[in-house]
């Protein structure tokens, strides 16, 4: 049989019950609008999640311990770092900005923040992040903490004293960046390391070190390579993990993107269930097609139709009315997911992701639901014998 | 009309059917029948006789329990579902007593269907399509109407055109005037010895009807399942 009559008498057969056949396209409808719905949101999920982390990641490796200024200076020394950032351990402290308390976070820096932690000055300047003598009372603010500040009083911070700690200080600039962007409370005080020594901890030593590789696809190697630097310095095994950690911002995207990945295999699988009862639905109906035209399948069959090309023309109505109803569903997704992101727009976490991945995942599904819940119809319609098929009423 | 090459070759073929409990309900006894090229023969008998089941089994719709069946000299028996649908694609077409068209298709579509399953057809569909409705005496006007809305001598008209459209060899027919009064069934039966006498198709009628005997070449009675040819075909 020829595929455009095969195509043609499917939906001739289809036409001929179109009540019934478009019930049966709601049932996908329904079913591929859930699947498709939740794939959205866990692309959309996933995107959000990657982009965070993406943006909260500092440089290539994270070391982590009691990491000293010599510690610093010999893992900047390295041929393989393009740059370094130390972050000092600072406690939280009372701020007050004209008169009004605010509970900012307060980090200390040493190193090259610009490159490692992408920023952009909004007002003011900013002083040396890789000066380890300047001690100068002065600090640089996100503006996430200048919001703050004009929101509660009305005035901007720039160039005006603020108290941190009961030591007085002058905000010389606003920056913004990603990193800073998620921070809770009053956004962020960037204060001198030299001047938080003694003022805001008493260690000299770094908590942790942000590491920008010239080649980040050699992580695994350099954090190795570092890590044992720095046993060797305390006489530790090389890959000892008592004193030290080296974490690799890839790990941490590689983790998040497993969970977003469970987390978008779960949503696939609810949506799953109502795409599931649609197959039924939709076998239920070939099942009643096959038993109502058996008489015009034994016709068929006299006339020399061939079981593959029962079987054939069955199961392409079941898949006309599965591809229809992805089809829809599809597009029932992308109107609802444009107007989803419209109306969630402030809300930052929830995003509907339709891209061309989610359309291809879609529209295979729909055609194999199609395939799967029409095969055991069209085998019964295949294996009729004519003569039965005649006689039947 | 007949030129005594053989087309159909029946020899000891019987048909039994099996009930639930393993009980054999024989149907056919050791039926030999030769239909001819060019024949037109009426298979004549009662109800329950075994008629329709001998026709079913000469048309590949059914299959004999034991004998040989030779169509055109090719061993039927051994035919697998796809060989059997073949044959009856290209060598073998039906009329049923009860028409059966497909009440969603138009007169057209109706008679369009057995060309759909042609693998091999080169030739014009809607020459061979509108050849069919003419050789039927099927007008015009009657071509895109749906079944519902014709009168039953109609319906078999259609019914012979379908049967006629792939060009068989063999036509068989089951009761094709059991359903049409008697002015109807003339008619019919006039088309088809038309088509016999005009184009040499070979027809083997069923029918419990025994004024068609006067219209054919052979009569075949068959009774309780066992054949003998009869000798009363008055043409």
């Amino acid at each position: 049989m020829k595929t455009r009559f095969l195509i043609q008498e499917s939906i001739q057969a289809l036409h001929s019950n179109l009540m019934r056949s478009m019930l049966t396209v709601i049932g996908i409808v329904v079913g591929i609008f859930s699947v498709t719905a939740m794939l959205a949101l866990g692309e959309g999920l996933s995107s959000n999640v990657l982009d965070r982390f993406s943006s909260f990641a500092s440089g290539d490796l994270s070391v982590s311990g009691d990491i000293t200024y010599a510690d610093y200076s010999w893992i900047v020394s390295q041929p393989y770092v393009t740059s370094a950032l130390g972050s000092l351990s600072v406690g939280s402290t009372d701020v007050v900005a004209f008169n009004t308390d605010f509970s900012p976070s307060i980090l200390s820096v040493l190193g090259d923040y610009a490159d490692i932690q992408k920023y952009s000055v909004d007002e003011g300047e900013v002083f040396d992040w890789t000066d380890p003598g300047f001690n100068d009372l002065k600090v640089v603010v996100s503006d996430g903490f200048a919001d703050a500040v004009a929101e509660d009083t009305g005035r901007s911070v720039v160039g005006k004293d603020i108290t941190i700690g009961g030591t007085l200080y002058t905000v010389i600039g606003v920056i913004s960046s990603n990193s800073m962007q998620y921070t809770r409370g009053d956004g962020v005080i960037m204060v001198p390391y030299a001047a938080a020594i003694g003022t805001f901890t008493n260690s000299k030593s770094f908590s942790s070190v942000a590491v920008l590789l010239q080649d980040s696809s050699y992580y695994e190697i350099a954090g190795q390579h570092i890590l044992a630097g720095l046993n060797a310095s305390r006489q530790l095994a090389a890959d000892s993990e008592d004193e030290f950690s080296v974490e690799t911002s890839q790990s941490f995207i590689e983790t998040a993107q497993e969970t977003t990945n469970m987390i978008s295999l779960f949503l696939g699988i609810v949506g799953s269930i109502a795409l599931f009862v649609g197959g039924i639905g939709t076998m239920n109906m070939m099942l009643t097609t096959v038993t109502e035209r058996t008489k015009e399948i034994g016709l068929r069959k006299a006339v020399g139709a061939r079981d593959r090309d029962v079987m054939l023309q069955i199961l392409i109505e079941s898949v006309v009315l599965t591809g229809i109803g992805g089809l829809v569903g599809i597009l029932l997704t992308i109107v609802g997911g444009q107007l989803a992101n419209t109306l969630l727009a402030d809300n930052e976490m929830i995003k509907v992701l339709i891209n061309a991945k989610v359309i291809m995942v879609a529209a295979f599904v729909s055609l194999i639901v199609g395939v799967v819940f029409g095969l055991y119809p069209a085998r019964n319609a295949a294996r009729l014998q004519p003569v039965d098929a005649l006689r039947s009423e | 009309m007949t030129n005594k090459t053989p087309i159909v070759e029946l020899v000891d073929i019987s048909k039994s059917f099996f009930l639930a409990g393993g009980t054999e309900v024989p149907i056919l006894h050791k039926v030999d029948l030769v239909v001819n090229e060019g024949d037109m023969m009426a298979i004549l008998g009662p109800s329950g006789s075994g008629k329709s089941t001998l026709m079913n089994i000469i048309g590949g719709l059914d299959i004999a329990t034991s004998g040989t069946y030779r169509f055109d000299g090719k061993l039927v028996n051994d035919m697998t579902s796809d060989e059997l649908a073949e044959l009856r694609s290209s060598d073998i077409s039906f009329i049923f007593q009860s028409f059966h068209l497909l009440p969603s298709k138009t007169v057209y579509q109706n008679v369009f269907l057995p060309l759909i399953y042609q693998r091999t057809f080169t030739g014009d569909y809607d020459e061979y399509v509108t050849h069919a409705l003419h050789r039927a005496s099927l007008d015009e006007s009657q071509w895109h109407k749906k079944p519902n809305q014709l009168s039953g001598g109609q319906r078999q008209r259609v019914a012979i055109a379908r049967a006629l459209v792939a060009r068989p060899r063999l036509l068989l027919a089951d009761e094709p005037t059991g359903n049409l009064d008697s002015h109807t069934g003339e008619n019919i039966i006039d088309s088809l010895t038309y088509l016999n006498e005009k184009y040499g198709t070979t027809i083997v009628m069923v029918t419990h009807d025994e004024s068609l005997t006067e219209v054919v070449h052979r009569v075949v009675n068959i009774k309780d399942g066992y054949v003998n040819e009869s000798t009363t075909a008055k043409k």
